[in-house]
């Protein structure tokens, strides 16, 4: 099975706070082009709550070397952390992405990676309580053979 | 620009089955994110907000302005777009120095399909970097977004004040 995914960040500034935002009033809207689209090939959803210290893998349930897309959103503080290769092919790079964030304007850690080499992510919390909402999407470019054999 | 700012953000995203070219062709969406309410609005100073987009050619990096006055001490807030394979590099304080590697594509035989980097946290600076050709590497639209994120536990920090908040005055 394919699926398809449609990710808006949609943020949104504007100078006219004492009224509704609405399209004529944005100074800015990000990303300009709008909507962003993805063919996705598999996906997970992880739910966890940690206290300060503690972290949690982040599962991806096929090759991890595959093209991936991982949101997490936090309430709370806590940031993802994996390593992968870089586009030469050998060198390893370190990735931690932190976020921070309430129940009013939660925290939102997002990577792209191109080719994770650990064998898991993991998300590491540090603050207490913190909650942290995981989805996984393993993404395929238009021209990928995978998008016909999994169909 | 004189006055504050204000920024909202409804961050969302749906996964629909099947291969759809617009969201208006996901049937029944599996997971649907609808994210903050839109009252929900940060109140900043126009300072603490810049946006704007750049290209890169390959085997170059640059550097991302941050906003007016910024320093480690606060939280910033990031959101980066790019249409290639690139690199981003952040320096922080409490994190040390971290690479991330962004996967994107774009024209007609992989599609325009661009990656999406988001972060928050105390940052010294903020680089993005693109790979030789022979890396695959390209000439590469990055789009970015920085704001300084305020205590939320205030209403001096919300467009609604103390509505937002949760308290009637």
């Amino acid at each position: 099975m394919i699926y398809t995914l449609f990710v808006n960040p949609e943020l949104t500034a504007s100078p006219y706070g004492a009224t509704p935002l609405d399209l004529d009033d944005l100074v800015e809207q990000f990303p300009p082009a709008g909507l962003i689209r993805h063919n996705v090939l598999y996906y997970t959803v992880q739910r966890v709550m940690l206290d300060n210290g503690f972290s949690s893998a982040i599962r991806l349930i096929e090759d991890s070397a595959r093209w991936q897309m991982i949101i997490c959103r936090v309430v709370g503080a806590a940031a993802m952390s994996f390593t992968s290769l870089d586009w030469d092919g050998i060198t390893t790079l370190t990735t931690v992405v932190p976020t921070q964030g309430t129940k009013l304007f939660p925290g939102f850690a997002i990577a792209t990676p191109g080719n994770i080499s650990a064998a898991f992510p993991t998300i590491i919390s540090s603050q207490d309580d913190t909650v942290v909402d995981i989805y996984t999407f393993g993404l395929a470019a238009d021209n990928d053979s995978a998008l016909v054999d999994n169909a | 620009m004189s006055g504050d700012i204000y920024v909202g953000r409804q961050f969302s995203f749906v996964l629909g089955q099947g291969l759809c070219e617009s969201i208006r062709d996901v049937a029944q969406p599996l997971i649907t994110l609808r994210d903050v309410l839109p009252k929900y609005v940060l109140k900043l100073d126009p300072s603490q907000f810049v946006s704007g987009y750049f290209r890169v050619s390959q085997a170059a990096s640059t550097g991302i302005d941050q906003p007016t006055g910024y320093t480690s001490a606060k939280i910033l807030c990031g959101v980066i777009t790019s249409n290639g394979r690139s690199r981003v590099t952040i320096i922080s304080p409490t994190h040390g120095t971290k690479t991330a590697s962004l996967l994107g594509t774009k024209g007609a035989t992989l599609g325009d399909h661009r990656s999406l980097f988001s972060f928050a946290c105390d940052i010294t600076t903020v680089t993005v970097s693109v790979p030789s050709t022979a890396q695959g590497g390209d000439d590469t639209l990055f789009e970015y977004c920085l704001w300084v994120l305020p205590d939320l536990t205030v209403a001096s920090s919300w467009r609604d004040g103390d509505i937002a908040l949760g308290y009637i005055p």
